[in-house]
């Protein structure tokens, strides 16, 4: 055991984790039922209680199990996902900001996608998702290599460190955009596809969809949290984590691995969604400290729990029209993003 | 920097656009604002959005700046000599239309008109709609050939467009003949039919504006129009009544129960070619949609008719004879 | 970072640091790469006057230009290339003053109004405008049927919805970074924080507006510069000149700024009345941009930082990136024209991924 393990493990750390993760669980239910409860049509709490135990194909039932659980789930999914893609993201990179929409990761599946809806005509849930994780591979990449490339320190003036990674996301993502909106203009069968998914909204989505979405992030997800204590030996540096027999390299390919598999899904079932995976990691971190196993775990419970209240504003702010949750989850994140900037000089220099 | 956000909008607003074709508006009157072309002989005037144009007594090449003045020409027999791209959309469209724009120059896309492809076909006359033709540009075709912009409201007030169209053209005659053919045959099915119109409750319904929804053609939508309008007939009582300009209203795939209420035949729209259209049919593999009593009784009828004109809107009509009103 | 000694570095004739012969040959270096630029800021004037689809051979352009040229290929030269033409280079000089600016002002090269949210923030204070006018005649539209055409918002009210809106944000990210007393990486990220914030707004407004107006507000949005009047160059090279002059007489002051605050008391500068002064009229500059040509992005950032590697000046050097702003905007524009001929792309896509693939180049550029 290490130290940081060790204290990682202390009761003290513990107990405040199971408080916080018994609040988590409450304020996630209430807001699954929430989800589950509220919609264009009153439903009676019978009624769902109805549709959820012992439907019969009633009205009522189809809404519940149709319509409101899939898209309940898909937010769940989505939330988890890209929480714990953050986590894993700032892990690899040590960089309080690395998210996969601020580094333009969702941007290269957003380039994916429109390509295949219209080069190649491939406009299915399946062919999303494929199309989705080859593009976030293709994010990942061009961000990091672009990164790498300028050499870590180097930068005489184009940004250094922490924000050096963010510019390169910014570039992705502009070239990428351009890319996309370039390529839409070729075909009209897509353009009408992509103008419905790129909207980013958890609606229409079906439940074998939100299962599929649901499976894939728990691949994810597990991956994730087998990784958490090769990522707490990361933290201490990589000469450090070597010389304790961390397999470095090993560490940070299965967690990129993970990020592709979450972001990919994810962004397949939404259409690119920002922030998350910045401000859960960040108010996770004030409650529960650096451990990446409890930031994963916790991101469990506070990514769902962010979209799921993006969501619920998403489709009420203009009722009975819709807004797509990542304009809610902007909202959220841009004001996080900029507090973190003006408050922690020592981390952001 | 990052623009995503405005490309969705722009992505869906042209799709909104695209969906909404059909649809036609409250019409406006046009700001002021002389066109200048000189008068000479053989010419006509014209009323245009922004004031009276002068215009050739028999136009000779005639170009087209908007999306549905290609279609409108096509009803008065008038062969454009531009016309904007389709290109990504083309095959949404008849093989009557696609033979029609087959070979004919394109100018440009909707909001980017490229004012010197116009010039080099050399019109003599230039028609397009208020709604797509800004006034800088507007400013640059009339250098161009006297330019006639109809309508004023939506798209697809399609009753008003044809009729400046024809004016400006000068086949007011094909226009009135082509109208009293529509009149015709819209009487004819109100009386013949009269009793399947009067004992059934109607909704004309298609794709949302996104994938969890739902519209409803309203009155005041080209194809609504002809069916309450024109036809007389009654929407369900589940509709609801608050009409808007833009010709239909979009709902949650949730409400679907309660906006189908009492209906007993139920309209949507095919593709071009009469092949399902791929989001209408999402919408009625819902089961939701499903355990409608119109989906249960199957009189669920797609057209695959579009209505930009006279000529369109007397065959759409008598699709619809053929497919509904003959067999209920 | 510029940092204070590579700053003095640039300013010839107040500095004894260089040689005579050395400072000779920068200068003969200088007024070459001057002269290349003007050459090709002229080459690409002529292809903008004579490249497009109806055909005006040189002569013809020249005789246009003379106004010895009547009929066809004088509206065609005169009303609509020219136009367009002087307006990409007075917008390009435009936006890339604003750049050399904010970056001064930040003593930081990302200190772009793209990356810090202003040309956002206009884009939100024109969106406003519009939306706002053309709300009113769809309502008239929907209850009479003859709410009067859509008429788009005027040029001067959209000009200071967008005046209004870069002000705004500028103040906001002003307070933001006083309260803190950060600059440099920090500032990069607040503005992309400020940005991310404002894109929602825009959808939002855009979202909520109705469909014709979202459409034509969507359009704007792409940034282009198709179908601008001939009338509008006038008032444009008004306020650009205007503007121009006021970034002269603040270039003096902007020498010394980059020198520090220290150095700047000492030689008399007030480093916040220049500040503020700067920001202001860089704000003032994108806004006559946005408001002409829709969001154009990216031409402030890559512009002062081209015309810096290019003319290798340690400073920012105004009337070079003037120049670069030009060429820029201008290259652009031709390609958005020509690339898919007969179809017209935005300016503002083209801009953008000339500035995204910039950005990535600058980000690259410094191995060891």
């Amino acid at each position: 055991m290490t130290l940081a393990s060790e204290m990682a493990t202390t009761t003290a750390g513990r107990s405040r984790e199971l408080a916080v993760a018994v609040v988590g669980v409450l304020v996630v239910a209430g807001l699954v039922a929430a989800s589950v409860l509220l919609g264009a049509q009153t439903l009676a709490p019978a009624q769902v209680w109805h549709a959820l135990a012992s439907p019969t194909g009633t009205e009522a039932d189809l809404i519940v199990t149709g319509v409101r659980l899939p898209r309940t789930l898909v937010a769940v999914s989505v939330g988890a996902a890209l929480a714990v893609s953050g986590v894993l993201l700032q892990a690899v990179v040590r960089n309080p900001l690395a998210e996969p929409g601020l580094l333009g990761v969702s941007a290269g599946a957003g380039f994916a996608v429109a390509a295949g809806y219209v080069l190649l005509g491939l406009t299915s849930y399946r062919d999303t998702l494929w199309l989705s994780l080859v593009g976030t591979v293709v994010g990942v990449v061009a961000v990091l290599g672009l990164t790498r490339a300028g050499g870590g320190r180097a930068g005489a003036g184009v940004g250094d460190g922490p924000v050096r990674l963010v510019l390169a996301g910014v570039a992705v993502a502009a070239v990428l955009s351009a890319a996309t909106s370039a390529v839409s203009m070729l075909s009209p069968r897509g353009f009408a596809q992509l103008a419905r998914w790129s909207a980013g909204t958890f609606a229409g989505r079906e439940l074998p969809v939100a299962l599929t979405t649901l499976v894939a992030v728990g691949l994810g997800v597990v991956l994730a949290l087998a990784l958490a204590p090769g990522l707490r030996l990361l933290a201490l540096g990589d000469d450090t984590a070597r010389g304790l027999g961390t397999r470095v390299g090993l560490v940070r390919g299965l967690a990129l691995l993970a990020v592709v598999v979450l972001c990919g899904a994810a962004t397949a079932a939404a259409g690119p969604v920002a922030f998350v995976g910045l401000v859960v990691p960040q108010v996770l971190r004030l409650l529960l400290g650096h451990d990446p196993g409890r930031l994963l775990r916790g991101s469990l419970l506070a990514g769902p729990a962010l979209v799921l209240v993006a969501d619920l504003v998403a489709r009420t702010v203009i009722a009975p029209a819709e807004v797509s949750v990542g304009v809610v989850t902007a909202f959220v994140g841009a004001p996080v993003l900029i507090a973190l900037a003006l408050g922690h000089p020592r981390r952001l220099r | 920097m990052s623009r995503p956000p405005l490309l969705v909008v722009a992505l869906t607003a042209v799709a909104a656009l695209l969906a909404g074709c059909s649809a036609a508006g409250a019409s406006d009157s046009g700001a002021s604002g002389a066109a200048s072309s000189t008068a000479g002989a053989g010419t006509r005037t014209v009323a245009s959005a922004h004031g009276d144009v002068t215009v050739p007594e028999e136009p000779q090449r005639v170009a087209a700046v908007s999306y549905d003045t290609t279609w409108n020409l096509m009803s008065l027999g008038v062969k454009p000599v531009t016309s904007l791209d389709y290109g990504p959309w083309i095959d949404e469209f008849s093989t009557e239309q696609q033979a029609f724009v087959e070979g004919v120059p394109t100018v440009g896309t909707f909001g980017e008109i490229n004012v010197e492809a116009v010039t080099a076909a050399q019109p003599d006359l230039i028609i397009g709609t208020a709604e797509e033709v800004d006034e800088a540009t507007y400013a640059q075709l009339s250098a161009v050939a006297p330019t006639v912009l109809v309508g004023g409201g939506s798209r697809g007030d399609w009753q008003v467009t044809t009729e400046q169209t024809a004016k400006a053209v000068g086949r007011e005659a094909q226009w009135q003949e082509s109208k009293a053919a529509f009149e015709q045959t819209r009487d004819r099915l109100k009386t013949q039919y009269a009793d399947v119109i009067a004992n059934n409750r109607w909704i004309n319904f298609s794709l949302g504006d996104d994938a969890s929804q739902f519209s409803v053609q309203q009155p005041t939508g080209a194809t609504g129009n002809l069916l309450v309008n024109e036809l007389g007939m009654t929407y369900g009582p589940g509709v609801p009544t608050d009409y808007n300009a833009r010709g239909y209203a979009s709902y949650p795939l949730e409400q679907l129960g309660s906006v189908f209420e009492g209906v007993t035949v139920a309209l949507t729209f095919a593709s071009a070619d009469g092949s399902p259209n791929p989001g209408v049919q999402a919408i009625r593999d819902n089961p939701l949609f499903q355990r409608l009593p119109v989906a249960q009784s199957g009189h669920v009828y797609p057209m695959a008719s579009s209505v930009t004109d006279y000529p369109s809107a007397t065959a759409w009509l008598e699709e619809l004879e053929q497919k509904v009103l003959s067999v209920l | 970072m510029t940092s204070a000694t590579s700053a003095t570095a640039g300013v010839t004739g107040t500095t004894t640091v260089t040689s005579r012969p050395a400072r000779a040959a920068r200068r003969a270096r200088g007024a070459l790469v001057t002269a290349v630029s003007l050459a090709v800021l002229l080459g690409l004037v002529v292809v903008g006057l004579t490249a497009g689809e109806v055909r005006v051979p040189l002569p013809d352009v020249l005789d246009a230009l003379l106004g010895r040229a009547t009929g066809g290929s004088a509206v065609v030269v005169l009303q609509w290339r020219l136009p367009r033409v002087l307006l990409a280079v007075l917008l390009g000089a435009a936006l890339g003053l604003s750049g050399a600016l904010f970056q001064v002002v930040t003593r930081n090269p990302l200190g772009s109004p793209d990356i810090l949210g202003f040309t956002t923030g206009a884009s939100t204070g024109a969106l406003l405008v519009m939306l706002g006018g053309l709300s009113g005649g769809a309502a008239g539209a929907g209850t009479g049927g003859s709410g009067g055409a859509v008429a788009p918002a005027s040029m001067a009210a959209t000009t200071g919805g967008a005046l209004v809106g870069g002000l705004a944000t500028a103040v906001l990210i002003w307070l933001l970074l006083v309260r803190a007393g950060a600059r440099g990486p920090r500032l990069v990220l607040v503005g992309i924080g400020t940005t991310a914030l404002l894109n929602a707004v825009n959808v939002l407004l855009v979202t909520r507006a109705d469909e014709r107006a979202a459409l034509r507000a969507a359009l704007w949005g792409a940034g282009s510069l198709n179908g601008v009047a001939a009338a509008w160059v006038a008032p444009t090279a008004l306020a650009v000149g205007v503007l121009g002059v006021a970034v002269v007489v603040l270039a003096r002051s902007a020498r010394v700024y980059e020198l520090g605050d220290e150095l700047s008391a000492a030689l008399g500068v007030d480093t916040g009345r220049f500040a503020l002064a700067a920001m202001a009229v860089g704000v003032a500059l994108v806004a006559v941009a946005t408001a002409v040509a829709g969001p154009i992005a990216f031409v402030a950032l890559a512009a002062p930082q081209i015309a810096r590697r290019v003319w290798r000046t340690g400073t920012v050097p105004f009337a070079a990136t003037a120049l670069t702003g030009a060429v820029l905007l201008l290259a652009s524009d031709v390609v958005a024209q020509r690339l898919l001929a007969p179809t017209i792309l935005p300016t503002g896509l083209v801009t953008i991924c000339l500035g995204g693939a910039y950005l990535a180049w600058a980000l690259t550029r410094h191995r060891r």
